[in-house]
């Protein structure tokens, strides 16, 4: 009696993976593989499984701990991926998974364990197909993240509301300064008396509810935008909060135009003193070339004092 | 303590008490602890007479030719003319006892028993700060406390007739030059004047009394010394001869009001100095007192009185002056920011402290509890009775900006005053205001924020502030070489052996007592520029300011002789004084006019300058002490 043994059908065992992946939509690891398919020979099943995968039917994953998994590919998945090599769908895959956090190649490449190399390729070759892209996080310029093309970047990574394109705008900031200023202004002038504390303040929402109507602005300040330009402008000494009932989302206090606590041009104010400011103050020396005897700034300012 | 501060205590002393004096009071500055004999070997007369300085030296020379003298141990001054050393331990003597009647010198026993003197320098700081003082009294209580003040500072201790009939004179010559005479006879009486403006100071502790310093023995010829001898022994002097602080007599009340026959006394002296032309008040006079017998005559030292019996004298209290001083300038910080009704309010919670603090109070952080019936009670009893109304409100607004503290709300609240917060506050914006001079509003936005939240790194402190990187980081290192913040390195590798700066943290954070300390040391210099430069234009100018002077001089006296003429009804003299007094009033050129009106110009805008700084010296080192306290 021969004993030949009896090759399994290619057929039947790639009809047997897609029905264990439809059994397991989570996909398929070796250890599943080994428990539903143990009566076929491993090197049969991984061949089913890379004629498969090239047809697009299964799609391979690697979870963090670095294992394999095929998962069946949905009908409706993207076919933009079709043509992509196995590599480059594995470096796609992770970055899907990164979300809109983006990933660096590091990252990538401590997830995959592949090497740097051909990480790098695959980047390159995703985004010349415009399937993957790179951003630069605010604060580290020369930094790259790469994310899938179609999604936003995080707010960690973007720049903010006071950024351009070319780094901080300063100038919008001094603009949204002034302008907070001078609505603080005007509401302390039309209060009816300086102890008037809460007419002459102003909530969070009141001073949004300004700026935007005073369009200096094309994008729409948020609150916590406002929040920070007050927040600014109380560390100059230009505003100060008070608490103040509950007026709003977010709002707890009141904004007004600060009252120095220093009297108004002092006699408190050695400031006045030329001195003071002078620019030149670490060199000047009683007999030096440098001298308080011969100094401009003294004469000007004692002519210009009283 | 700043070189100029010597230089003007030793140029004071030169003026008033003369250059002896200045002497002493330099070697001592130098030598702390010096006995007296010690202080004597300075000056005592080396076995053959040096030569004899001509007097114009003495008049003009300054503080560093007189501590040349004693670096080359060469006798200098009036000792030059002595021809023994007991005319020179007299001197020295006498030296000594008018440091101490000024309080200069502090007094402390060595372990042989032997008195060792030293400086006090905090009168000294006192005595520099006399300008701001009188500034003080005057806007607090009036020109008439201001001239009190004013002669007890410089007089070191007076007497309390000595010192009413100064200011007296001093008041009716002011009401002589000032008013016309016309206006003359509804003047109010000087000496009532100074003598309600002295009890007012004393009610209010702004002068004390104090007991007299007993002048020194005089050493007899034949002590061992002889004349024209020379100190064989040293150890022939002894200490206990001389001036000892059991000499100088505490007095038990200091703070006791004058009595009606002090009072008394006081006016008819000032009638008897002025002259029949001053009008006496109303006061009866009852037979004269015992007049107390006078310090000066005391020869002996087994004749010592008891402190009730001595003459007493009165001096300026300094405490009292800074404590007020403190007052003055809580309540403008308080007007400025929440307007004059609350700062009378706070006023008056400052007077129920100080009513409340005894002698030797030190400075404490806050105040004891103050109750609201007690507030609108001294509010009623002040000239500020409006600010009762709305009192609670002004109550709240002082608590919420950190210059009182609510500490209960039964029976209208409990409230305390909190000095050390406010003037951590005041300082603060001090410092923020000479940033803001300096460096611009966005250099304040960076030191506030770091000042709330210290530890923060450069990129941190860039999205608080709201300041683009570059403009960031040139403010903060500017902040951080000028010493306005500062700068702690945190390594990041575990090689902590060789910090890189690209392995490192550096975190900033604001020291305001290391801020403050930086900052006095430049008030300082700064008041030392401006008080160079005022002398220098009055140097500069000192031939046309003695040109001024001659010409007042002379004018006064061609308007008393018109005066006498037009008295005596010879019109002809009248007419030709007036011609000549005409003429003199031309002697100043109109040039030489506008040059004088410059320079004074120039002097009040200089002598202002130093008022603003010592002002801020003085909130520093308030701080300061309070800083130390917490520590």
């Amino acid at each position: 009696m021969s004993t030949a043994t009896v090759k399994p059908d290619p057929g039947d065992i790639q009809t047997r993976l897609l029905n264990l992946a439809g059994q397991l939509p989570a996909g398929i690891n070796q250890a599943a593989l080994r428990s539903h398919l143990s009566d076929l020979p491993m090197d049969r099943i991984i061949q089913c499984i890379n004629q498969l995968t090239q047809s697009g039917k299964l799609e391979v994953l690697q979870t963090a701990n670095r294992e394999l998994l095929w998962r069946l590919r949905d009908a409706s998945a993207d076919r933009r991926l079709d043509g992509l090599d196995t590599k480059e769908v594995m470096v796609y895959e992770q970055l899907r998974a990164f979300g809109n956090k983006g990933a660096s190649a590091q990252q990538l490449q401590s997830r995959s364990a592949m090497p740097q190399r051909e990480i790098g390729k695959c980047l390159n070759s995703l985004e010349a197909k415009k399937l993957v892209k790179t951003v630069r996080p605010v604060g580290h310029a020369k930094k790259k993240i790469f994310m899938l093309f179609e999604l936003e970047p995080d707010a960690s990574l973007q720049a903010g509301t006071f950024f351009s394109g070319e780094g901080f705008d300063q100038e919008f900031v001094d603009v949204l300064c002034q302008q907070c200023t001078l609505y603080l202004r005007r509401k302390a002038e039309a209060a009816a008396t300086p102890a008037a504390t809460t007419s002459a303040s102003a909530t969070l929402e009141e001073v949004q509810q300004f700026i935007g109507q005073s369009r200096v602005s094309t994008v729409a300040l948020s609150l916590d935008d406002i929040r920070r330009v007050l927040r600014a402008l109380t560390l100059e000494g230009v505003v100060e909060t008070r608490p103040g009932p509950y007026a709003g989302a977010g709002s707890s206090c009141l904004y007004r135009l600060a009252r120095s606590q220093l009297p108004a041009s002092g006699d408190f104010g050695a400031v006045r003193v030329p001195c003071v400011s002078c620019p030149v103050a670490p060199d000047c020396r009683i007999g030096g070339e440098i001298s308080p005897i011969g100094c401009v700034y003294l004469t000007d300012w004692a002519k210009g004092q009283f | 303590m700043a070189v100029s501060a010597v230089d003007q205590i030793t140029s004071f002393l030169r003026v008033h008490l003369g250059p002896e004096t200045a002497a002493v009071f330099l070697y001592i500055s130098k030598n702390s602890k010096s006995p007296l004999q010690m202080i004597m070997q300075q000056f005592r007369l080396p076995s053959e007479k040096v030569s004899f300085f001509p007097a114009e030296n003495l008049a003009h020379s300054s503080s560093l030719r007189l501590l040349k003298y004693f670096e080359k141990s060469s006798p200098s001054l009036a000792f030059e003319t002595m021809s023994t050393n007991n005319q020179v331990l007299q001197m020295v003597q006498q030296c000594l006892t008018l440091l101490l009647t000024h309080d200069l010198l502090i007094l402390s026993r060595r372990k042989d028993s032997a008195i060792e003197y030293s400086i006090n320098w905090a009168q000294v700081r006192v005595l520099n700060r006399a300008p701001a003082f009188l500034c003080l009294t005057r806007t607090q209580l009036g020109h008439a406390a201001e001239l009190v003040i004013e002669e007890l500072l410089y007089s070191g201790r007076l007497g309390l007739l000595a010192c009413l009939a100064t200011v007296a004179k001093r008041l009716a010559e002011e009401d002589e030059a000032s008013s016309s005479a016309a206006a003359a006879p509804a003047a109010v009486d000087p000496g009532l004047r100074a003598l309600n403006a002295f009890a007012s100071l004393l009610e209010l502790r702004f002068i004390q009394r104090r007991g007299s310093v007993v002048p020194p023995l005089p050493v007899a010829d034949n002590s061992g010394c002889g004349s024209g001898g020379r100190l064989e022994d040293d150890d022939e002097f002894e200490d206990d001869d001389v001036i000892g602080s059991s000499k100088i007599y505490r007095v038990e009340k200091p703070f006791a009001p004058l009595s009606r026959a002090e009072r008394e006394a006081a006016l008819r002296h000032i009638r008897e100095s002025l002259g029949p032309a001053v009008k006496l008040s109303n006061e009866s006079l009852e037979p004269p007192a015992k007049r107390p017998r006078v310090a000066a005559e005391t020869t002996s030292v087994a004749d010592a009185r008891r402190p009730e019996e001595a003459a007493q004298e009165f001096s300026a209290n300094a405490q009292q002056l800074r404590f007020r001083w403190r007052d003055s300038i809580l309540t403008r910080a308080a007007a400025s920011v929440l307007g004059a009704q609350a700062s009378r309010v706070l006023a008056a919670m400052l007077d129920i402290v100080d009513e409340r603090v005894r002698l030797g109070h030190a400075q404490s952080a806050e105040s004891e509890v103050l109750a609201h019936a007690d507030i609108v009670a001294q509010l009623a009893a002040s000239a500020a009775g409006d600010a009762r109304s709305g009192l609670d409100q002004h109550l709240s607004s002082l608590a919420e900006d950190g210059f009182i503290e609510r500490q209960s709300g039964a029976a209208g609240g409990q409230f305390r005053i909190l000095f050390r917060r406010a003037i951590f506050s005041l300082t603060r914006q001090s410092v923020a205001a000479v940033i803001r001079q300096r460096l611009g509003d966005k250099a304040v936005r960076v030191f506030n924020a770091l000042s709330e939240e210290p530890n923060l790194t450069q990129a941190e402190l860039e999205s608080h502030v709201l300041i683009g990187g570059r403009d960031c980081k040139e403010l903060l290192y500017r902040l951080l070489v000028d010493g306005f913040v500062h700068c702690a390195e945190l390594s990041r590798a575990a090689d902590f052996m060789n910090p890189r700066p690209n392995t490192a943290y550096y975190l900033f954070h604001v020291n305001l007592e290391q801020t403050t300390r930086k900052l006095l040391l430049n008030m300082h210099a700064y008041q030392d520029r401006l008080l160079t430069r005022r002398l220098a234009e009055v140097a500069t100018n000192r031939r046309l300011l003695d040109k001024r002077q001659r010409v007042k001089e002379l004018l006064k006296n061609l308007d008393a002789q018109i005066s006498a003429a037009d008295s005596a009804g010879n019109s002809d003299a009248s007419a030709e004084l007036s011609e000549q007094r005409a003429q003199a009033a031309q002697l100043l050129t109109p040039p030489e006019r506008e040059q004088l009106e410059t320079l004074k110009r120039s002097r009040t805008a200089l002598r202002a300058g130093e008022l603003l700084l010592e002002e801020n010296i003085f909130l520093y080192e308030l701080f300061l002490e309070f800083a130390s306290q917490h520590n």
